[in-house]
């Protein structure tokens, strides 16, 4: 029978030890990926090093900089938090939306993007707010946005020694929100079909001066679609320019038919959703100033 | 006399006959009678049906008893869920 | 046949709190992989990689290499089926339609079927062992469509199978299984009577019964050759009678002992893992648990059968129906098992019509056995007989319940399946959902509302019942019939009603086969009213045993004592009236020489003739048929094609409910099931016959936040041959909701898409088609 080695470093330098010319090691957040992939012999590691006793990684930091986010920080924490939704409300929905309640209290942004799922709700929420990952590995710290963080279904940008240690999202500017859709056929418990994240600055006038639409499960990774933030900005989110970004979220997704949509259907839905998204977050800009 | 209706898989072997009377008054003597009637009616193919009697359904009627006005139906046995 | 029913009751027709309640909400409650014996081994199953394939040769040496594993077993283990019956059965059913579920023997049928297990010292050394398991497969061409399956070259799922109900009996095999008809009246005389004529066909998709509690059972072998086994399953007995028949072991040699159960909707009335487990038992001679994964249970246990109906259905102006035509295709998967039969007799059963005319087919394909689901075969054809009936309704102008209370069935009327319809609930059961007021709400735009009626025949057969009585006159009433629906609870009442005592002094209990006597399964909505009126009985007879009791401790005749609330009360020197004013304004005490307690009587049962018992058994003829109506609202998403359900509302027939919070219970879980059928549910495989979304996250049964409140509303129209009007409740709800969704939809998407689920991307792609439709015209 082969062995399972378990091990729960309690700094950053033993992690990086634990994991130090390990290639057939999985790093353990809150397991909500990893336990359920090892369970349906997707995946097998030899070793699994358990981070959640790193500080740097159960940490919230919230500045004048923006939130630094511990990567295995889980959803409820940040859901519970009481100024992190209002500074990134869609992004708190998108991470609220992963599970059940029992999932929430260990899920967490970092496991989310690490597992890359090519539908993992927090991803296009993440983008869309700028963030970016810092990554500790054994030459020291890098970072990287997340736009570029995953690789492909399942595929990373990290190296097998390599630590997500935390996320950052920057502090937005006067009169700006961010709005998560994703659809899904059910209310709940599901996986999104397609998703779209959209955050917006608007002026005292209403117009649109700053954007970025993301969007995923349409796509090998979420992606950041400028040509539907360019759509947004300038405009009032007149129909018009909601119009064109919806198109250029439809015409940016490169989805694959399977169990849960067809390629049709992701490509239309998911400029549907852009376009909620974006009315979400205008009227969360509107009803706070 | 009691009258008898067979299902449309018991009418393969009556000859397409949907309807008929009998002088029995009993399960026992039905199955007897039906048969003799009707030779290719066996009796396992009879007992493979349950019999509803005036109305009530009777999934094993070996013992039953009826009047000579009454109706009877077999009726192909059905598993519930 | 008519009796005389109570309508007066105590407790039949009261809320009191569940028996099983406590246990289930604290986690107490003993499900079936929750036993676990000292020394006990893990099985697990060995499946196949293919949809179809010769089973060339099993080699077991690398996995009994492995320290640890202990026992294998293979069809070799197991006794060549023949042609035998299955004794006993409720329906007729082939050992060699059975025995190849538990271990395929020398073919494998479909994908995931159970081919070899191991035994081995813990559940992860036995997944390992059995990695390690060689099985070397022939693989041969398969087919999974039923169309293709048709097809004159069609890959043959049995050699040995020739279509039954043909005139002649066909010379070749093929993989159609059944091909009947059933008809009355001149159908093509009743279409030319008809102004209007619907014509359409509707596509329900397999789906699974999704019980949340996989199968799973602990089997022990003692030296004595005597085997145990505890499991969740709907029929204990049944699980005695399919193990004994499988294995070769003597039903007499097996007790069964069934769990608390988390939900069975038919697929627990088989067996998977038992026979499994008791072979790797036998040859270990070890306790062995078998647990079944989800995987295991959605590839290889039974789905439920899709079906192909065309429907031919034509009224006059007026809404007179003149002709019903259905002709039902279903997929039976690997063996002869598709409730094709009650598909084909009941799709129009709510419908006085004289011109009926219905087809049944049958077809083997390469995927998993089809199993019961709840009223086997109605769901699927009353679907296609609803929807059909809702548009010429439209058609004609005519409110869709009106144009039901104009052609629904009532006493006398026959059915196309024969037997005479005696006192029943339709009518009534259409008036109430006309009446409610979610009929009447307001629909704003893209919301729509459909309404459907069904019919489910409900099974008697055969129940016992034990009741024992404790020194404080309290009671124990054992049955053999599993609990999936609150039958502790009813036989609980039921006794409690007979005897007149409070039903918290009656504890009810579901004991193992060597306790009680034979109980036919826990299906068909029988247990309440079968194993319930051998409770009455036995009560009965208890009650009389009462009696004598106390005229014995009265020495008194017997024709003197009357049994009143709970009670024995002697006639001798007042009369009963006058005591039961007594009694009532509690003047009469507790006067021993007037009154004796059930408590009374029972602590001087040694002194009377020894403990007090009673048992009863009973064939159950009073079954008779159950009615539903659903009233289904809508809202549709133009942009995104999801559906969400506004307003539900399920109106049922219950006869007399027994208890009313369970009749409900009932009746929103089988609305749930439906909704889930109509909207999401369905079986995807791929084209090598690999089940795609074999987990629940991909099956998608509703959530809890998907639906609204399910209004119910009970209808009691007695039924006729039952003491207290009880009719089985449990099947007949799942048979309205698909086609009160699906006519809901299409009326608020404007659309005619009747192949379900109408999951998002069909009806996006139809309410698109339906535009481009309307801008062409």
């Amino acid at each position: 029978m082969p062995l399972l080695q378990y091990e729960a470093p309690t700094s950053l330098a033993q992690a990086r030890q634990a994991l130090a010319g390990r290639s057939d090691a999985k790093i353990l957040a809150g397991g909500t990926d990893l336990l359920v992939q090892m369970r349906l012999g997707l995946r097998d590691p030899a070793l699994v090093v358990d981070i959640k006793h790193v500080p740097e990684l159960m940490e919230i930091t919230l500045g004048e900089q923006g939130l630094r986010l511990g990567a295995a920080v889980p959803g409820a924490v940040v859901t519970d938090h009481p100024e992190i939704g209002q500074l990134y409300p869609g992004f708190v929905e998108a991470l609220g939306l992963i599970g059940s309640s029992q999932i929430q209290g260990r899920c967490s942004a970092g496991g989310n993007l690490c597992n890359a799922s090519p539908a993992a709700d927090c991803v296009p929420a993440l983008i869309a707010n700028r963030a970016t990952c810092n990554i500790m590995g054994p030459d020291g710290e890098r970072t990287v946005a997340v736009e570029a963080f995953n690789t492909g279904p399942a595929s990373n940008c990290l190296a097998a020694d390599e630590i997500l240690v935390s996320i950052d999202l920057p502090r937005p500017g006067p009169r700006s929100s961010d709005a998560y859709l994703r659809f899904i056929p059910r209310t709940e418990m599901d996986i999104a079909v397609a998703g779209a994240a959209v955050a917006l600055s608007l002026d005292e006038a209403g117009v649109c001066i700053d954007a970025r639409v993301a969007i995923g499960a349409v796509a090998p990774t979420a992606l950041l679609v400028p040509a539907a933030a360019d759509a947004l900005i300038g405009g009032t989110l007149d129909e018009d320019s909601l119009n064109r970004a919806s198109a250029a979220a439809s015409e940016a997704a490169a989805p694959i038919t399977d169990k849960r949509g067809t390629v049709e259907y992701r490509k239309k839905v998911v400029g549907v959703l852009v376009r909620r998204a974006a009315g979400v977050a205008k009227a969360r800009i509107e009803a706070t100033s | 006399m009691a009258k008898v209706i067979f299902p449309s898989d018991l009418q393969a072997f009556t000859g397409d006959t949907a309807e008929v009377e009998v002088t029995s008054v009993n399960y026992r003597d039905l199955v007897a009678e039906l048969s003799g009637r009707y030779p290719a009616l066996t009796e396992e193919a009879i007992r493979k049906h349950a019999l509803a009697i005036d109305g009530m359904i009777i999934h094993n009627p070996f013992l039953e008893a009826f009047n000579s006005d009454s109706e009877l139906v077999f009726f192909a046995k059905i598993a519930g869920g | 046949m008519s009796i005389n029913i109570q309508t007066d009751f105590k407790t039949v027709g009261t809320r009191p709190i569940r028996p099983d309640g406590p246990d289930k909400v604290t986690g107490r409650a003993k499900y079936g992989a929750d036993l676990n014996l000292s020394g006990m081994l893990y099985g697990h199953i060995v499946r196949s990689p293919h949809a179809h394939a010769v089973i060339k040769s099993i080699d077991f040496s690398a996995a009994l290499a492995m320290p640890g594993v202990v026992a294998t077993m293979s069809a070799e283990d197991l006794p060549e089926p023949g042609d035998r019956i299955l004794p006993g059965a409720e329906i007729e059913m082939k050992l060699k339609d059975i025995s190849p579920i538990i271990m395929a023997r020398g073919k494998v049928l479909f994908h995931s079927q159970a081919v070899a297990a191991v035994a081995a010292t813990s559940e992860s050394l036995a997944a390992e062992a059995a990695k390690r398991v060689v099985v070397e497969y022939e693989v041969l061409p398969h087919v999974l469509d039923v169309h293709a399956a048709m097809a004159d070259d069609a890959p043959l799922v049995h050699d040995d199978v020739f279509t039954q109900g043909i005139d002649p009996a066909p010379t070749r095999p093929s993989n159609l299984s059944a091909d009947f008809e059933m008809a009355k009246g001149d159908i093509e005389a009743g279409f030319a009577e008809a102004d209007l004529v619907i014509e359409r066909t509707y596509n329900v998709p397999m789906c699974h019964q999704g019980y949340i509690e996989p199968h799973a059972c602990v089997a022990r072998s003692d030296e004595n050759g005597k085997i145990e086994i505890w499991c969740c399953t709907q029929g204990p007995f049944m699980v005695r009678n399919m193990t004994a028949e499988i294995t070769g072991i003597d039903l007499g040699k097996i007790k069964v002992t069934a769990s608390e159960i988390g939900g069975g909707f038919g697929g627990k009335t088989t067996v998977y893992v038992e026979p499994v487990a008791t072979i790797l038992a036998c040859k270990s001679g070890r306790p062995v648990k078998i647990v079944m994964s989800r995987d295991e249970v959605f590839r290889a246990s039974g789905p439920v059968s899709s079906a192909e109906t065309q429907v031919k259905i034509g009224a006059k102006k007026d809404g007179t129906l003149t002709a019903i035509k259905t002709d039902i295709l279903m997929d039976s998967g690997a063996f002869s098992s598709s409730p094709i039969l009650p598909a084909t007799m009941f799709a129009a059963a709510c419908y006085r019509c004289d011109n009926m005319h219905s087809r049944g087919r049958e077809v083997l394909t390469n995927k998993p056995k089809a199993w019961a689901y709840r009223a086997p075969g109605a769901p699927q054809s009353i679907m296609a007989v609803e929807c059909a009936v809702n548009e010429l309704a439209q058609g004609l102008g005519i409110d869709p319940i009106d144009f039901r209370l104009l052609n629904a069935v009532e006493e006398g009327d026959v059915p196309l399946f024969g037997v005479p319809f005696q006192s029943i609930g339709l009518k009534q059961s259409l008036e109430a959902a006309k009446n409610h007021p979610n009929y009447q709400a307001a629909l704003e735009q893209n919301q729509g509302r459909g309404v459907a009626a069904a019919f489910w025949i409900n099974a008697g057969l055969q129940s016992s019942a034990t009741i024992h009585v404790a020194e404080d006159g309290s009671l124990n009433v054992l049955t053999g019939n599993p609990d999936i629906g609150g039958s502790r609870a009813s036989m609980a009442m039921l006794a409690a009603e007979v005897l007149g005592i409070p039903v918290e002094t009656v504890r009810p209990s579901v004991v193992d086969t060597d306790s009680v006597g034979y109980c036919d399964t826990t299906g068909g909505s029988r247990t309440t009213l079968a194993t319930g009126s051998a409770v009455m009985k036995a009560a009965g007879m208890l009650r009389e045993e009462l009696k004598h009791r106390a005229a014995a401790i009265w020495n008194v005749d017997i024709k003197e004592v009357e049994w009143y609330d709970g009670m024995a009360v002697v006639h001798s020197g007042i009369g009963i009236d006058e005591l039961r004013d007594e009694l009532r304004a509690g003047t009469a005490g507790r006067n021993p020489e007037k009154v004796l307690t059930m408590a009374e009587l029972a602590a001087q049962a040694g002194a009377t003739g020894g403990p007090l018992t009673a048992s009863a058994s009973v064939h159950a003829h009073s079954a008779q048929p159950s009615f539903a109506v659903n009233i289904c609202d809508v809202q549709v998403d133009r942009d995104t094609g999801k559906v969400d359900i506004l307003r539900y509302t399920c109106v049922q027939d219950a006869g007399k409910a027994v208890h009313p919070a369970y009749v409900e219970g009932q009746m929103q879980g089988g609305a749930v099931q439906g909704i889930g059928w109509a909207l999401n549910e369905e079986y995807l495989f791929n084209d090598q016959g690999v089940l795609e979304n074999a987990g629940f996250l991909d099956y998608r049964i509703p959530v809890a936040s998907d639906l609204p409140m399910i209004d119910t509303v009970i209808v009691e129209v007695p039924n006729p041959l039952h003491p207290f009007g009880v009719r089985g409740v449990g099947e007949v709800p799942i048979c309205p909701p698909m086609p009160a969704v699906a006519t809901a939809v299409n009326r608020a998407a404007g659309t005619q898409l009747y192949d379900l689920p109408l999951s998002p991307p069909k009806l996006l792609a139809a309410i698109e088609g339906a535009g481009a439709d309307n801008e062409a015209a």
